[in-house]
């Protein structure tokens, strides 16, 4: 099977490649080139408008000034279309030169959008989609391109836990339908995928979001967590066309947060320990010495530079386009011993002679993370520590003896030294891409096939020296060692569809069917292994001891089937019905089998008659649809039962680890889809002469037989968590999108907004218990629960209710614990006279129910001006910091500490400076909890370009100069790094159950960039 | 003609495309696991006998056990140890051992691991053809294990499911009700007894540390006792009083790695420095070592909060003196505390050290706090401190059950019967004998009391003796300076003396209830 896979695709990347090399010579024919300008009444030249040839794909959109070149017949006819303007035929008879007027026309909205297997034109549109097309996109110079999205669609939340170079963006759309990490659908050009992160966002040419059930249940079982489909850039036929768009900046941390000095830290630890009664340790008090201090977060940060260069060739001829593109994206982190290379090369080539036309997409990308995950760790080192001996080596002790009596803790890591010293690096080098083949049978009908590739190979690399930095744990090894793991996936599909588009009188018809295969494959070997001959030979091979050879092979296939029709009645009455079936691997045989529906109507209201009259409102469309869309989010091979290989016990003498075989898998075989239920009602119109365009959306989605582990009773004596199928959740919310064009003068100005409302409930959990996650500590705290009746992840706890200022007050609460004076007073919220786990309640939860956006950009003259900004309200974030810096005794603490309650500074919301913390002052509860609302402007630029006069002259298109920033200022009252956080991810625990948890792993940077663009 | 070749062409090209399209003919839904042996094709041959015993004691080792957190459901909550921070470490010893404490669940999840495993291997080995001695001993494991297990739980829960059927034989196992205590030890009595009648004497040394019949007898005579049947218990024990087992000439040898599996232990956990330090069990790498240590060792010698010992056990300690005068050499074995004094024992000068050689002064300068030392085997290759190497940087054993254990309940159960008989001052005296104490000419029970607390401190046994004797609010909640570095004892209320069942057993079984007092 695998092997007739793996032959397979090396046929298919064979021909893969045959295309890319022989389609590019076929491209130029022999033809007239037509020139011209589109322009509107005012004169003013029309960019982006629409040419094409008439009856053909063939067509370009005008440059900044209206222009356009097209290579055509000389006796086609030129469509000319522009958004809110009336198209134009002009036949072209010969002429080689074509100037253009176009009139407004209220009510066309013939703006294209892409859809799931096709595209439409909006004013058909019945599902709910948001587009962000390159434009948007271009503005900010990303790592991972999902961060592209972020603000700019009503719905679609994008958080980055922490802005290390390279991390991944966790994409929820409408709301968390599912209590997993599973994320959307990406159909990149075609090809189905679970991310874009290999793409370079300067490729992007639109990104569409399928948002509700009537747009995305052609995607089936794939599509419960929303689907995005990213669309490369395609050549144009015409000239040569050379864009160059080169970028450098600087980053530097937005925030940093307020450590201890050595001094404030030995007052901190004094205190504490003379409020227990303990002795002092000699570091902080009798040999505290000041010339031996750091300030291991400042020494760890820095200015970092990050640049990205883009070229572009494209162009075409009669039967085919081209755009070859490279891309490099180079980021240091802000925090030392981080940094980020992402490499790409698209090759998308387009093929077009009578009823045969080929394209094929093709993007090679090779990303470098060499990633630091030591920053700001639990125990690292404290300030009464130097980071570097005198021979200016890493360290972590300056102090000949015992390191815990002397300095009053256990352990320290020293987080900079140990990152400096050890190698991490993960390299992937991915292929995604398609060739897509059409005949047109009959008019109207055709028939594609697709197939699509993605395959990466990875490797993770971690090389960890002998060290010693200090006899305590975490401060040394006793050997190298050697994590090493490669990885190689294969993903491939085949979908065959037939698709029929046709008018007559009143009627529009748009109908398409398929059938698809979806096979991927995992498969990796690792080594992990100790004790080298130096710290400089880094290969498994010249190791004494291979300790492990951890090694999988996964597989997963697909099979679908799916239709959509999409008819109009006299432009006025929409109805569009779609059904996939899908069978997946992942399920026993008569489980394996989901069908997923949608119907939806739309009316034109606009488009009747008794409108005609109606001029305040345009375009007006009222949507409603329903659906049913799936997620078969498990794990591969979850059904089935496996023996543990790996309970060793040691016997013998001499000891030695013996195998031993045991049942550690409890499985449920029965398990199957998740699925998505979603109503939509929508309305879209437009107001003030088009200038103002509106979209309203409420949605209500019901995400009912979610996957819910469950872990089954322990005296069963398995370990693991099962999935059943028992979990319900709603999402409800309303979104609103709203665009404002307008001219001044020779001001444009183009303003646009967004908001959604948003409500995210567990509605059942069946048999399974409330899930308690949340980590913040390696000491066992959990910070969130997840229950029946209250969002994902809420967090849950004690109230805090000051601080008792006597011993009697203390004893008198009655708490299960052992608080005395300047202990924390939890409130007794069921009133029954004492303080035990009854008293614990929701202290609010990690997801915004109110998030926006809006965007302002102006031109005038050759100077552009935009600014982005967004903001998040209604979410709480527990901030892990705080635990450390108050409570736990290993590390460095907050200054604040020092502003802790003594009986001299009794106002103090802080409790007293104790390392037995007897009265489990540390407990979860909301002293842990700050307002995660921000605002800020996410992205400013100011660009100009250089006047077509001069251009003219010395023959460049374009020459546009810019300087960017981002993350200019962020308005919030959250006091750890930044309050964009993401989803912890402490121990193998699901981060959903995380949303909201912050340890402060990563600083947020800000950027400023200045670049060039440049378009010959 | 020119169009018809290009029609030609299209043709060509598609057929080309959907040639290679045609994927392979085999339905892509089928995916077999190719990763894991699965359990139908187990149990078959002795190998399979032998991977599923070793399997059964692999759970002693599970981080949740004996490597590292069952120190938390024993000695953390007895009245020699007072841990430091309230935390899940230390819920348990100030009676906050709630349903959703993660110290309830953690050792009650592994010993269940091991009843499980060991019902496996009585439901299935017994149907495998093989060698019947082979056979018989890897029963007689099984039975002990699983009676072991049962015997901590029912110590520590009171209230649990009794199951002894693989959970695939049970139709509905969320069905499963918590069982009479008494029906408990019933079931482990007579799985000792099977287990004493199944078990080899001795093992060859390539299989040294594996459990005989001594073992089994032992711990029959420990049930018995811990259910007042004392002419049972004292039966038991005397059975292997034969010469068998004899202590060590060294009290300290009992602690180092160096003597593991000596002549006075019964049954110990095997555990190994072997650089694996993963964390859990039944993984790659999972470290095998005494992870506990680093909750053992004095403040700034572990990573953890760690623990003091409670003051009084060291005044019990110095309250006799040896019979050349001198301390108690097991004070010196089992606490690190501030003196000059020396003990001349076994050729050896014993005075008060911790890890790095280092004296009580030169530790901590001016402190006052007794510590623990017994099993930190400071003295053992060098070690500078608990975690060096790593949480399983230790490889030295676990002694469970020793014959000075056995010697002293001996003397125990025959004074119940008979008072302060011959019998039962040599028993104890055998054992103070081996450390140059006087001996007795006569004793009461405090006398017994006082014995196991200098000879077994810190060997997982105390809490339990405490709680068998009815005297864990008199010993423990009385005195709520003995948990003064947590949470005091202030949360006891009548019940406590078990920890609660935990909250998923509650969640996903309806038919469970709570422990009384929770």
């Amino acid at each position: 099977m695998k092997k007739e896979q793996l032959t397979l695709l090396g046929r298919r990347s064979m021909l893969l490649l045959l295309f890319v090399i022989f389609a590019i010579p076929q491209i130029y024919g022999q033809n007239i080139t037509v020139k011209g300008t589109v322009k509107d009444e005012q004169n003013l030249p029309l960019p982006g408008a629409n040419v094409l040839v008439k009856g053909t794909n063939t067509g370009e959109l005008t440059g900044f000034d209206g222009d356009f070149t097209i290579v055509t017949d000389s006796n086609a006819t030129l469509l000319i279309s522009f958004i809110g303007y009336k198209s134009q035929e002009v036949a072209i008879n010969g002429k080689t030169v074509i100037d253009v007027i176009l009139t407004e026309d209220a009510n066309a909205l013939d703006e294209v959008v892409i859809v799931g297997y096709g595209s439409q034109a909006k004013s058909d549109l019945t599902g709910s989609v948001g587009v962000v097309n390159s434009k948007e996109i271009d503005k900010l110079t990303y790592s991972d391109p999902a961060q592209a999205l972020q603000g700019r669609i009503a719905g679609v939340n994008v958080t980055t836990g922490g802005g290390a170079p390279g991390a991944k963006s966790i994409v929820t759309i409408r709301g968390s339908g599912t209590l997993s990490d599973a994320g959307p659908l990406y159909v990149i050009d075609g090809m189905l995928t679970g991310s874009m992160s290999s793409i370079n966002p300067g490729d992007i040419a639109s990104v569409s979001v399928l948002k509700d059930a009537s747009a995305s249940a052609i995607y089936g079982s794939r599509a419960a967590n929303g689907v995005i489909i990213i669309t490369t850039k395609k050549g144009k036929k015409g000239e040569v066309k050379i864009d160059f768009d080169s970028s450098y900046g600087w980053q530097k941390a937005v925030n940093v947060i307020d450590y201890a000095t050595a001094e404030e830290y030995a007052a901190i630890s004094n205190r504490a320990r003379d409020n227990d009664g303990v002795a002092r340790v000699p570091a902080n008090d009798s040999e505290f010495n000041p010339n031996y201090t750091s300030d291991i977060q400042n020494e760890s940060l820095r200015t970092a530079p990050v640049q990205n260069y883009n070229i572009r060739f494209y162009g075409g001829g009669e039967n085919g386009t081209y755009s070859v593109s490279l891309n490099h994206y180079d980021q240091d982190g802000i925090v030392k011993e981080s940094d980020y290379q992402r490499t790409t090369a698209r090759f998308n080539v387009g093929l077009e002679k009578g009823i045969f036309k080929l394209e094929s997409s093709v993007g090679l990308t090779r990303t470098v993370d060499n990633y630091n995950n030591y920053f700001n760790q639990e125990r690292d080192l404290i300030p009464t520590i130097r980071t570097k001996d005198d021979d200016d080596n890493w360290s972590a002790n300056d102090h000949d003896g015992a390191f815990g009596a002397f300095y009053g803790v256990g352990s320290a890591i020293n987080s900079l030294g140990l990152a400096s010293i050890e190698d991490r690096t993960v390299k992937r080098n991915t292929v995604i891409g398609n060739i897509g083949a059409s005949l047109k049978i009959v008019k109207g009908l055709t028939y594609k096939l697709n197939l699509g590739i993605e395959s990466y190979a990875d490797n993770n690399f971690k090389f960890t020296p002998e060290y010693f930095f200090n006899e305590a744990s975490l401060g040394n090894t006793i050997f190298a060692e050697l994590n090493e793991r490669n990885t190689n996936y294969l993903s491939t599909l085949v979908e065959n569809t037939l698709s029929y588009k046709g008018d007559w009188d009143k009627h529009s018809l748009d109908a398409i069917v398929g059938y698809t295969e979806q096979l991927s494959n995992t498969r990796y070997l690792g080594a992990k292994a100790r004790t080298f001959p130096s710290n400089d030979i880094k290969v498994a091979s010249a190791a004494q001891d291979r300790v492990e050879m951890p090694s999988q092979d996964l597989t997963k296939g697909i099979q679908s089937y799916f239709g959509r029709v999409s008819y109009s009645y006299d432009e006025r009455y929409l109805f569009t019905a779609t059904v996939r079936r899908d069978g997946s691997s992942l399920f026993k045989e008569d489980l394996r089998w989901g069908t997923f529906p949608s119907v939806a109507i739309g009316w034109n209201l606009s488009n009747e008659k008794f409108m005609l009259n109606f001029k305040a409102l345009s375009d007006i469309k009222f949507r409603a649809s329903y659906g049913e869309v799936g997620s078969d989010n498990v794990g591969i091979y979850a059904i089935y039962p496996e023996l543990n290989l790996n309970s060793e016990a040691v016997i013998g003498n001499p000891q030695i680890r013996v195998p031993g075989y045991s049942i550690t898998k409890g499985v449920n075989s029965n398990i199957t889809w998740e699925t998505t239920k979603t109503t939509d009602i929508g309305i879209d119109f437009t107001a003030l002469n088009n200038r103002l365009n509106v979209t309203l959306d409420y949605f209500i989605k019901d995400s009912e037989d979610v996957l819910v582990s469950l872990r089954p009773p322990l005296y069963t004596g398995f370990d693991n968590d099962v999935p059943f199928n028992s979990a319900s959740v709603s999402n409800k919310g309303f979104e609103f999108l709203a665009g404002y064009n307008d001219q001044f003068g020779e001001v444009s100005f183009n303003a646009s907004a967004n908001f959604t409302i948003l409500n995210n409930e567990v509605t059942a959990l069946g048999n399974a218990t409330p899930i308690i996650a949340g980590g913040f500590t390696s000491n066992g705290l959990l910070g969130t629960k997840t229950d029946v009746g209250q969002p994902i992840s809420s967090f849950f706890g004690y109230v805090t209710d000051g601080i008792y200022q006597t011993d009697e007050e203390a004893i008198a609460a009655n708490d299960s614990f052992n608080p005395h004076a300047g202990d924390i007073r939890f409130k007794d919220l069921d009133n029954d006279g004492d303080v035990d786990t009854d008293d614990q309640t929701y202290l609010g939860n990690p997801t915004p129910n109110f998030m926006y956006g809006f965007n302002v950009s102006a031109e005038y003259k050759g100077f552009d001006l935009s600014l982005f900004f967004n903001g998040v309200s209604g979410n709480k974030i527990l901030n892990g910091v705080r635990y450390r810096g108050y409570f736990d005794t290993e590390g460095n603490y907050l200054a604040d500490a020092l502003n802790a309650w003594t009986p001299e500074n009794t106002s103090s919301n802080i409790p007293k400076n104790t390392l037995s913390d007897t009265g489990y002052n540390r407990r979860m509860s909301n002293f842990y909890l700050e307002n995660g609302a921000y605002f800020r402007l996410r992205n400013a630029q100011l660009g100009y370009s250089l006047p077509s006069d001069i251009m003219e002259k010395i023959k460049i298109s374009k020459i546009r100069i810019y300087a960017s920033a981002s993350n200019v200022f962020t308005i919030t009252n959250y006091t750890g790094y930044y309050p964009e956080v993401g989803r912890n991810s402490r121990g193998n625990s699901t981060q959903i159950f995380s949303s909201g948890v912050d340890e402060g792993s990563y600083p947020v940077p800000r950027t400023i960039q200045l670049g060039v663009q440049v378009s010959f | 003609m020119r169009k018809k070749y290009n029609y030609l062409k299209t043709i060509v090209a598609m057929a080309g495309i959907l040639l290679i399209s045609v994927n392979c003919t085999k339905d892509i839904l089928e995916q077999p696991n190719p990763n894991a042996f699965t359990p139908n094709l187990f149990w078959k041959t002795q190998a399979d006998a032998e991977k599923g015993i070793i399997g059964t004691y692999s759970t002693f080792t599970h981080i949740w056990y004996y490597t590292r957190f069952e120190i938390f459901a024993s000695d953390y909550r007895d009245d020699v140890v007072n841990g430091f921070a309230t935390s899940e470490r230390t819920a348990l010893g100030s009676f906050n051992g709630v349903s959703t404490a993660n110290g309830t669940k953690w050792v009650w999840a592994a010993m269940f691991k091991g009843i499980s495993r060991a019902n496996e291997v009585l439901y299935n080995v017994p149907n495998i053809e093989m060698e019947q001695i082979a056979k018989d001993n890897i029963m007689g494991e099984a039975y002990f294990i699983r009676a072991y297990n049962y015997m901590a739980l029912v110590n520590s829960w009171l209230n649990v499911p009794l199951i002894t059927l693989p959970m695939s034989e049970i139709p509905d196992p969320i069905a499963i009700e918590q069982a009479d205590p008494t029906d408990v030890w019933a079931q482990i009595i007579s799985d000792l007894e099977m287990a004493a009648d199944l078990l080899p004497s001795s093992w060859p040394a390539n299989q040294k540390g594996r459990i005989t019949d001594g073992a089994a007898i032992g711990m029959l005579g420990k049930a018995l006792l811990y259910n007042k049947d004392y002419q049972g218990a004292k039966d038991a024990f005397e059975i292997i009083m034969d010469g068998r087992f004899k202590l060590t000439a060294n009290y300290g040898d009992n602690f180092t790695e160096a003597a593991e599996n000596n002549s006075e232990s019964l049954f110990e956990i095997q555990m190994i420095n072997d650089g694996n330090g993963g964390w859990g069990s039944d993984a790659p790498g999972s470290g095998k070592g005494a992870a506990f240590h680093p909750d053992l060792a004095p403040r700034g010698f572990t990573g953890q909060d760690g623990m003091r010992i409670n003051d009084w056990v060291l005044d019990l300690f110095l309250d006799e003196k040896t019979v050349n005068n001198q301390i108690d050499p097991r004070a010196f074995t089992t606490l690190f505390f501030d003196t000059e004094e020396t003990t001349d024992y076994q050729g050896e000068v014993l005075s008060s050290k911790t890890y790095s050689n280092l004296t009580y002064q030169e530790a901590f300068p001016g402190g006052t706090h007794v510590w623990a030392n017994k099993h930190l085997d400071q003295a053992y290759n060098g070690r500078s401190r608990s975690d060096e190497g790593g949480w399983h940087g230790s490889g030295n054993n676990l002694r469970i059950l020793r014959y000075a254990d056995v010697l002293l309940m001996y003397a125990e159960a025959e004074f119940m019967l008979n008072g302060s008989t011959t019998k039962a001052l040599d028993a104890i005296n055998e054992v103070r004998r081996r450390s140059d104490m006087p001996d007795f000419t006569t004793i009461t029970m405090q006398d017994i009391e006082d014995e196991r607390v200098k000879e077994l401190s810190l060997e997982r046994t105390r809490y339990f003796d405490i709680l068998r004797w009815g005297k864990v609010v008199e010993y423990i909640v009385n005195k709520p300076e003995l948990k003064s570095e947590s949470a005091g004892t202030s949360s006891y209320k009548p019940g406590r003396e078990y920890i609660d069942i935990p909250q998923n057993e509650r969640d996903t079984n309806p038919k469970f209830k709570p422990n009384p007092g929770y």
